[in-house]
């Protein structure tokens, strides 16, 4: 009996697990011209009001810009023929600890530190192909040049 | 012997020219600027580690600035506000509009809202008006009175009743959130097990 109930306690952990991955980490706030989210090797229209969730890459064109407020109140907002990944985004889970990493592939990024730095300090990291950025707060400026165009 | 002369001139000459055309030829490969400037919102400078490998540099003043390529060291720099301006005008211009907060308290061991609480609902409402795409998020917080377990379920007890008291006053159903952070989130931390008004409360953040 015993055995059983850990058996469903487990199925039910396994059955979660994809739920709470998929669950939305923040929604695209201000949207200009070409701006797409690829989800699952799909292109989504992203305007205002769009959920983003965590493994969203975030895409702008030659004419879009986009602004993205997450669940932790942080801020980012990509310029012109920029690529942003969200690879974490935890906020106030009890089983696991506050992050929020992305990676900027290319292009410009411009970003407020929210409540995860506020309490932790670095938890928020931009990955960019050169270097890591520990996030203390509060408001920076990346850019990435040079890089590879297919990301 | 002018043969053998010319030869080892030619040799001396591509062993001159090489590395200087594959330095040129050679892709430079990504690089990285990153910028820490005041808040727009408060004027505030934080700071920003750039760590590359084993090195880092930490960035904590006004427009202090990094560069970082695949090669070398992180390389400290400056620019000016104009500069900043320029390049990332477009990527800062779409940053959302900061959130607000509305702090909502209850009288004490009850679901009822404090009269000041009930009206701070209205501002609410009235800033939600303001956005384009306004979430609402509603957060419940308790006390460390009672276990985890129990706090879990009566800050969400309490954001729900909020929810319900924005939705019935005009807030669209599905922009409004409810959410129980328990005792994970004091105001003021205390020992477990004690009471503190300051915490018993349920947090509006319009974004």
């Amino acid at each position: 009996m015993r055995q059983l109930r850990k058996m469903s306690v487990l199925l039910m952990l396994l059955v979660l697990a994809p739920a709470a991955a998929a669950a939305d980490v923040g929604q695209v706030k201000t949207s200009k011209g070409g701006v797409v989210i690829v989800r699952d090797g799909q292109e989504l229209a992203a305007p205002a009001g769009t959920p983003v969730q965590q493994s969203d890459r975030i895409l702008t064109r030659a004419d879009g810009s986009v602004g993205i407020a997450f669940r932790d109140n942080s801020l980012l907002s990509l310029g012109p023929d920029s690529s942003l990944d969200i690879s974490l985004f935890s906020f106030g889970a009890r089983q696991a600890a506050d992050a929020l990493e992305a990676t900027l592939n290319r292009g410009t990024l411009s970003a407020v530190s929210g409540k995860i730095v506020t309490k932790s300090p670095e938890a928020m990291r931009i990955h960019t192909p050169t270097s890591i950025l520990g996030v203390r707060g509060t408001e920076f400026f990346v850019e990435v040049t040079n890089a590879n165009a297919d990301r | 012997m002018i043969r053998v002369l010319g030869r080892t001139l030619a040799l001396a000459l591509a062993l001159a020219v090489l590395p200087g055309c594959c330095w040129l030829w050679k892709p430079s490969g990504p690089e990285t600027l990153v910028v820490v400037v005041p808040s727009r919102h408060d004027g505030h400078v934080g700071a920003v580690v750039v760590a590359k490998g084993e090195e880092r540099q930490v960035l904590d003043s006004a427009y202090a600035t990094a560069r970082v390529k695949s090669r070398g060291h992180v390389h400290r720099t400056s620019l000016s506000a104009e500069e900043v301006q320029r390049k990332f005008a477009q990527a800062s211009a779409a940053l959302p509009r900061k959130s607000m907060a509305f702090t909502l308290h209850f009288v004490l061991a009850n679901q009822t809202l404090t009269p000041e609480s009930s009206a701070r609902l209205d501002q609410v409402l009235a800033e939600a008006a303001n956005w384009e795409a306004a979430e609402i998020d509603v957060v419940g917080h308790t006390d460390r009175m009672g276990t985890p377990e129990n706090n879990d379920a009566l800050s969400l007890k309490r954001a729900e009743h909020v929810r319900r008291l924005l939705i019935d006053k005009g807030a669209k159903p599905e922009a409004v959130t409810a959410i129980g952070m328990g005792e994970r989130q004091p105001v003021i931390e205390t020992a477990d097990g004690e009471a503190e008004a300051a915490n018993r409360r349920v947090e509006v953040i319009v974004r």
